[in-house]
């Protein structure tokens, strides 16, 4: 009786606990300071030790980052290619077998749902891994087609391994031709173990790296086998915070942050066409019909977006998180994401700018507020618009 | 290009509306050619009863009457079936011995009768600005899109204070409940129940039935407000003058002309391929069929958005009304001068309702209210009922067997009405709704296309964005029962499509001429 009394009490409240990933054993072993966030219902690293360290094994050296969260959306059937052209917004009718694109996709208004990669895995079958749920919207593209569309999202297991050293990562267990595969690349591998994966030559640091995607139950052999190599190739787990930053250096927009998805934004004004974010080169608006193209064209017609996302070059060494943006004194925009950039050794950030503020070079006032002890403290900056690639460093494409 | 197209604009389905839109196209100098499926023209108003809500404006735009159509002064009767040789009648032009009729069930509906007639038609007044008009975009950021607004706000501001606060409380509410306020006995109050919710899929006790309700007062016999219009010789006299006159503007019809495919050729319509092979090409297609039939099957998904796909699917239309047939091999007993007069058997709020929740889980009902009208046909006579009884998704049964016996019931029915009515049928013919949509290519069967409610209606028919009757397919347009104001014989769809197309297509070419200078 008291223990089924206590289970009810009113003030516990009832929400489902977090799922652990299938690397998670490993992950809680290595986690020293125990820093851990929800990602999608599944419990997933902030931090394992020093964000600096596992910062600087991205850019130097390797890392691994567990991205079993992110969703994956199997689009089969003889007319797949037909549904995955009219979901996104560039020509996939010429997206090989064995190829990856990136792309946006929008809703009839032009403004972008989600946005992420796109595995074409044969003629007939591709992946699509995203942030936010998207089963429904992609079940609605393929209406009327002949194509399935299924959520394998627990069905697979991921790791970002990314770094200057990843390739001889993939050498070292096995996957030889996995480290060949050209940018954009994708197959199907398997390690000197007998582990089966496929990998993808894809990333969100910028860098040079891979995506290995694995059947969970062979999830920690896969680790074990990479993490053998951790002390050769300065190979080092990371959690979300180093993530964040290389990000930000890679200039890759984040769901929530430069953005709010089309179907969930409360205010019009927070949603973005792809213009306004910077995608402009992954839209062809001379292709076929897709949802939201005759939104775009009509964009294009009426000059372009009104806002757009740009890069700040910020002077000083405080980095511009939520800071207000002015011209000639008047407010003209706002920063979405900003870090200090120790690879590039500046203060850079992404914002959201009238469009009339976001020509490359112009200068802007920066009002960046920061913590002191325990008061505020305000700054301010010029911070300088330039193109929103921070760090792009030839090897990635090597 | 190879050379001009012979036409300018080609019309989807020889229904009424089609032929309205055909004639109007026509009759503004664009060489016209209306493609209907089947063998005959008229559609589904070939299954119609009356044409009560025809609108004058299409009459009078169409110069119909020099056509041969003939507008009757009077209205016709309702004759409540009340039990073995009870009937109650209800005339329209005969106040007092309507009065008097009424006064046999209830003085104080006797008295409530004839005001409420009048509250309806005053209301449904102040609905008519939002029915004729093409419904304004809502883009708040365009003056010019806030006119038409401001305009429909002083058309409702005009109804006056009393009016428009009843109108704003009644309408979201459901008929039994208002009629039960108004009147006390049963017979009135299902016949109030029956006129609310035949032909859409609701209930007594649904909501949206007061605003379909009403709709059944909107438009009408000029300068009598809520009293239907009545045409002689009936919904097949309309389509044979709208044919007249569709002809008479030089528009060119073609029957046994299945459109398969809406030719789209970079996302504008270019023309439609016909189901033999045949391909016709114009600038311009209106099609009067179904809108996801049009969108869905003739367009295709490949050239609409997914929002717009799903909208389209999701919009409500399935029918719940048949049609009995049945022939007769003399009158009825007892029977004098009936012609055109409806007869309706709808005894109380209960019974409608009760049909509805048999429906709702895709049953049969028992004993489901209907209207009879009786009408010499080649000097044979026969008989239809509208049938507020039959779900087009049947549950765990076929039309095949549930049709005769639902016929069988509604012959039962009349017997216990009218002593002898039964030795008189000769034969009975059920046309169901999975009938109605094959006939028409309205999937759903529904006798509005989609169903009429609020939030079917108005900005929101037939989805939300796109009331403008355009298409997001260029030079493609809407004209049917799905396009508002909806449903029913009114040839407002029509009128207003081929208005809104007609404008596109000169506003098109002056761009084209201005770009051009
Ligand atoms: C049983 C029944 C009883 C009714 N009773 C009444 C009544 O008493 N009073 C009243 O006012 N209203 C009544 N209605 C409603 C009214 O008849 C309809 O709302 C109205 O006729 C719709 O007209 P429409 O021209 O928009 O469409 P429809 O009449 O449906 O016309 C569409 C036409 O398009 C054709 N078509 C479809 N697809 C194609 C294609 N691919 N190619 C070529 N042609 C095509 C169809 O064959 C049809 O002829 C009734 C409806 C039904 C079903």
């Amino acid at each position: 009786m008291a223990e089924i009394a206590q289970t009810r009490t009113p003030l516990l409240p009832s929400i489902p606990a977090l799922e652990r990933t299938p690397f998670h054993p490993r992950l809680a072993e290595l986690n020293l300071a125990n820093a851990w966030e929800p990602w999608r219902g599944f419990v997933t690293a902030s931090l394992f030790y020093d964000v600096e360290d596992e910062y600087f094994a991205v850019r130097t050296g390797a890392s691994l980052y567990d991205v079993s969260p992110m969703l994956k959306y199997r689009i089969a059937g003889p007319e797949a290619e037909a549904v995955v052209d009219r979901l996104v917004t560039r020509r996939i009718d010429r997206l090989k077998p064995g190829r990856v694109a990136y792309a946006p996709w929008c809703d009839g208004r032009g403004r972008v749902v989600e946005e992420g990669t796109i595995f074409r895995l044969s003629e007939t079958e591709f992946r699509i891994n995203c942030a936010e749920p998207q089963l429904t919207w992609f079940e609605d593209a393929a209406w009327g087609f002949d194509a399935t569309v299924a959520d394998v999202s627990q069905e697979i297991a991921g790791l970002a391994l990314q770094g200057p050293t990843s390739k001889q990562v993939l050498q070292d267990v096995g996957l030889d031709a996995a480290a060949a595969l050209p940018f954009f690349g994708i197959g199907d591998f398997a390690t000197a173990d007998g582990v089966s994966v496929t990998v993808s030559r894809t990333g969100f640091t910028g860098d040079l790296g891979y995506e290995i995607w694995v059947a969970p139950d062979r999830a920690l052999e896969l680790w074990d086998a990479l993490m053998r190599r951790s002390e050769a190739r300065y190979l080092r787990p990371i959690g979300s915070r180093a993530l964040e930053r290389t990000r930000i250096e890679a200039g890759h927009i984040l769901i929530n942050v430069e953005f709010v998805s089309a179907r969930r934004a409360i205010r019009e004004s927070q949603t973005r066409t792809p213009a306004a974010l910077g995608l402009d080169w992954a839209v062809d608006l001379s292709k076929d019909h897709f949802t939201g193209k005759r939104a775009l064209l009509a964009e294009r017609e009426a000059g372009g977006p009104r806002k757009r996302l740009v890069g700040l070059d910020v002077t000083g060494r405080k980095p511009a998180h939520g800071a207000y943006l002015y011209r000639k004194g008047k407010e003209v925009g706002q920063v979405t994401s900003a870090c200090w950039s120790p690879i590039a050794k500046r203060n850079i950030a992404l914002a959201t700018v009238d469009a009339s503020a976001a020509g490359e070079g112009t200068v802007l006032d920066a009002e960046i507020y920061y913590r002191k002890e325990i008061t505020q403290g305000k700054t301010d900056a010029a911070a300088t618009v330039v193109p929103p690639r921070f760090y792009q460093p030839a090897h990635r494409r090597g | 290009m190879s050379g001009a197209a012979p036409f300018d604009a080609l019309v989807v389905g020889g229904g009424h509306n089609g032929l309205v839109a055909a004639a109007l196209l026509a009759r503004a100098g664009r060489r016209t050619l209306l493609l209907e499926a089947s063998d005959r023209l008229g559609g589904m108003a070939t299954l119609a009863q009356d044409c009560g809500r025809l609108s004058p404006t299409v009459v009078r735009e169409l110069g119909l009457e020099r056509c041969g159509l003939r507008l009757s002064a009077r209205a016709p009767r309702t004759h409540l079936l009340l039990g073995p040789d009870r009937r109650v009648t209800i005339d329209p032009d005969d106040v007092a011995a309507t009065r008097a009729a009424l006064a046999a069930l209830s003085p104080r509906d006797a008295d409530a009768w004839p005001g409420f007639q009048q509250r309806m038609a005053r209301l449904a007044a102040g609905l008519a600005p939002f029915l004729e008009q093409t419904p304004p975009r809502l883009s708040f950021s365009d003056w010019r899109a806030r006119w038409p607004l401001l305009k429909l706000a002083f058309a409702v501001r005009r109804m006056g204070r009393a009016d428009m606060r009843d109108l704003l409380r009644i309408l979201p509410m459901n008929v039994a409940d208002l009629a039960e306020e108004v009147f006390e006995t049963d017979a009135l109050q299902g016949l109030v129940a029956f006129d609310a919710v035949l032909g859409d899929r609701l209930g007594a006790r649904s909501p949206n039935s007061v605003f379909t309700l009403m709709l059944r007062y909107a438009g009408g016999a000029p300068g009598r407000p809520g009293t239907p219009l009545c045409v002689e010789g009936g919904a097949s006299a309309l389509i044979a003058a709208l044919e007249t006159a569709a002809r008479g503007f030089g528009a060119e019809i073609r029957t046994e002309a299945p459109v398969a495919r809406i030719l789209v050729e970079d996302g504008a319509a270019a023309g439609v391929a016909l189901e033999d092979g045949t391909e016709l090409r114009a600038p311009l297609v209106l099609s009067s069929a179904h809108p996801g039939a049009t969108l869905l099957n003739l367009v295709g998904p490949r050239w609409l958005d997914g929002d717009f796909v799903r909208a389209v699917r999701l919009a409500r239309g399935r029918g719940v009304t048949a049609r009995l047939d049945l022939t007769l091999d003399g009158p009825p007993p007892g029977l004098v001068d009936a012609a055109g007069d409806r007869f309706v058997h709808a005894p109380s709020i209960a019974m409608v309702e009760r049909a509805f929740d048999a429906m709702k889980y895709g049953g049969v009902p028992q004993d489901p209210p209907f209207a009879l009208r009786l009408a010499a046909r080649d000097g044979a006579l026969t008989a239809s009922a509208l049938v507020h009884g039959a779900p087009h998704d049947l549950r765990g049964a076929d039309w095949a067997e549930e049709g005769p016996r639902l016929a069988a019931r509604i012959v039962e029915r009349l017997e216990t009405h009218w002593p002898g009515f039964k030795a008189r049928v000769t034969e009975a013919r059920l046309t169901d709704p999975a009938q109605v949509a094959a006939r028409f290519g309205a999937p759903g069967g529904h006798w509005h296309h989609l169903e009429l409610g609020l939030d079917q209606a108005f900005l929101l028919r037939p989805v939300p964005g796109w009331a403008q009757y355009a298409t997001p397919i260029d030079g493609l347009f809407l004209c049917g029962a799905g396009a508002h104001p909806g449903g029913w014989i009114t040839g407002q769809p029509g009128l207003n499509g081929a208005r809104a197309a007609l404008a596109a297509a000169s506003a098109g070419r002056a761009r084209a001429g201005a770009g051009g200078v």
